[in-house]
């Protein structure tokens, strides 16, 4: 069972992704979803509507902010102030985990709004750690780290991504948010059998699942959030959950987003997935 | 890999992640078409730090990126304004995008905050625009409209103690002066009706707005000039006698007391007036 210290020994099930044209239905209707994820960054405003529908949300459904804006793998470091704002979010929020990605984004205070593969060397892993353990000391939260999906490798690489994962996770003793979709849509990118990627993952350390659809292409996949999750990344998500027990899962869907009802039979698919691996391990 | 060496990486990625689309990247955007071709420190700079694919060598991982950076940020920018849009066109609103995001590249921890300077950018006139004085006051009244969707409610001023306590204002509302009839277009923008014939701008300012949120939902609205003058004046130094005297030119004559008494039953209803938050104190 993937109920550990990095998760708050949550036994959270199916969650999704709360976005803004979700929100009336949600407060309307009180669907049944385990949990929602919220990003961090949208909610890290001083008034308004955002703030009112994180509250009321919050009132209903366990809440787990997850970022885009850490990065913890910028050369120049943590932005401090960005930190300040997350602590002030946790202080509202009140959630049993936080999560951002493994990841870089910004250097010399200018930003690229996305996240961007590092190379795996341990003097970058080491960075990484160090950042992650700035902000769990800060946030004095448990905190996962999630792998990133990638069109791009580094020269200077000389491990594997999942031997930069674990050696990141365990030098900073923080969770994984282990993304089974960027896991596959790396896999086809780079050449490497997913199987061995997820094996390589220590299970104790392993939080949280994140489920998304993405775009092949030919030869290569984009990391999309666009639609219903692919075939094989269902087929490795259970394989995921024989390795790691039942784990708190989160099913993404951030553009051309489908109605609510729609992605509560995605995010169904997921639980009897889980179901069915709760009854085994049981 | 040195921390000076991951650093140098990260600057030159992100340099060749800003540089303009060209090509087929380009042509996936209301971008204008250029023949310009991409730079060669892009393939550079790809060959440099990257390997390649079975299916894709450096320069095409690298442009996967470069895509998205653009996307990704134009198409925040767009959602933003949807008025200037609009009202330039939506190639040349997309040129427009392209050079503020060249000048301005984003520095904030969230899409959100990457209009901010745009309507100032419109104010430097540091290029040929059509309409420009519309564009800069459409860009500002749209600016405030995303302001007042969540900047911050602070608790209001007592109604008994607004003459005893330096006032403010919510942050949630922006006042504007315009030269053009900003808010009429917005509105007319809004709701997909025909924008009708510009007036040309005036000089000085004719037309004051407020732009407000009040409780769950955002509204514009027309200030006579003497209320502009008046929350101006407070918002600046938050004496409500200095801001009396600051509107009394523009007050009409007759009916003025009653106006004022009017506008600030309307504005404490509304939560408008704030105390004056001290200024921190430095040792």
């Amino acid at each position: 069972m993937s109920s550990n210290r990095h998760n708050a020994y949550s036994t959270l099930g199916v969650g999704v992704g709360l976005r803004a044209p979700h929100v009336e239905h949600v407060l309307a209707k009180a669907p049944r979803v385990a949990w929602f994820e919220v990003i961090a960054e949208n909610f890290m405003v001083q008034g308004g509507r955002p703030r009112q529908n994180l509250e009321r949300v919050r009132e209903q459904y366990p809440v787990i902010p997850h970022g885009v804006a850490l990065y913890v793998g910028s050369a120049g470091g943590l932005d401090r102030e960005h930190l300040r704002r997350w602590a002030e979010l946790i202080r509202r929020v009140d959630p049993p985990w936080v999560s951002d990605h493994l990841c870089w984004g910004s250097v010399d205070g200018r930003t690229s709004h996305d996240l961007l593969p590092l190379p795996y060397t341990p003097e970058v892993a080491r960075l990484c750690a160090e950042a992650i353990r700035e902000i769990q000391d800060t946030l004095e939260r448990p905190f996962a780290i999630e792998n990133v999906s990638s069109y791009a490798e580094f020269r200077a690489s000389t491990m594997t991504e999942w031997q930069f994962l674990a050696e990141v996770a365990e030098r900073a003793d923080c969770g994984i948010l282990l993304d089974v979709n960027n896991i596959y849509v790396s896999s086809v990118n780079h050449g490497f059998d997913p199987r061995t990627y997820l094996r390589a993952i220590p299970a104790e350390r392993v939080a949280q699942l994140h489920l998304a659809g993405h775009a092949p292409h030919d030869g290569f996949i984009i990391d999309t959030h666009d639609r219903p999750v692919a075939d094989p990344v269902w087929d490795l998500y259970a394989e995921a959950l024989e390795l790691l027990g039942p784990t708190p899962t989160l099913l993404e869907w951030d553009d051309q987003l489908p109605t609510f009802p729609e992605l509560e039979a995605e995010a169904a698919k997921a639980s009897a997935l889980l179901a069915a691996e709760v009854r085994r391990a049981g | 890999m040195r921390a000076d060496e991951l650093l140098a990486l990260q600057r030159a990625l992100l340099a060749a992640l800003r540089e303009p689309l060209t090509g087929d990247s380009r042509a996936r955007t209301p971008l204008p078409p250029s023949a310009a071709a991409p730079p060669e420190r892009f393939a550079a700079t790809a060959r440099a730090w990257l390997t390649p694919s079975a299916s894709l060598d450096e320069p095409a991982r690298l442009e996967l990126y470069h895509r998205q950076y653009w996307f990704r940020a134009l198409d925040s920018l767009e959602e933003d304004f949807p008025a200037v849009a609009l009202l330039l066109g939506r190639a040349p609103f997309w040129e427009l995008l392209e050079r503020y995001l060249l000048a301005h590249p984003p520095r904030t921890h969230s899409l959100r905050y990457l209009g901010a300077g745009f309507a100032d950018f419109l104010a430097q006139r540091t290029f040929a625009l059509p309409h420009p004085v519309h564009a800069e006051e459409l860009a500002r009244l749209e600016w405030a409209w995303i302001e007042a969707f969540d900047a911050a409610e602070l608790p209001a001023a007592p109604a008994e103690q607004l003459a005893e306590v330096p006032l403010g204002l919510q942050p949630h509302l922006t006042l504007l002066a315009c030269r053009t009839a900003a808010d009429a277009l917005w509105l007319r923008a809004i709701e997909e009706r025909p924008r009708g014939r510009l007036a040309p701008a005036t000089e000085p300012p004719r037309r004051f707005v407020a732009v407000f949120r009040d409780g769950d939902t955002r509204d514009v609205e027309r200030l006579h000039p003497a209320a502009f003058a008046l929350l101006s004046s407070l918002a600046a130094q938050g004496s409500l006698a200095v801001a009396l005297e600051a509107a009394a030119p523009r007050l009409p004559a007759r009916r003025g007391a009653a106006l004022v008494r009017g506008w600030f039953a309307t504005w404490t209803a509304r939560r408008w007036l704030v105390p004056r938050a001290a200024p921190s104190s430095t040792s």
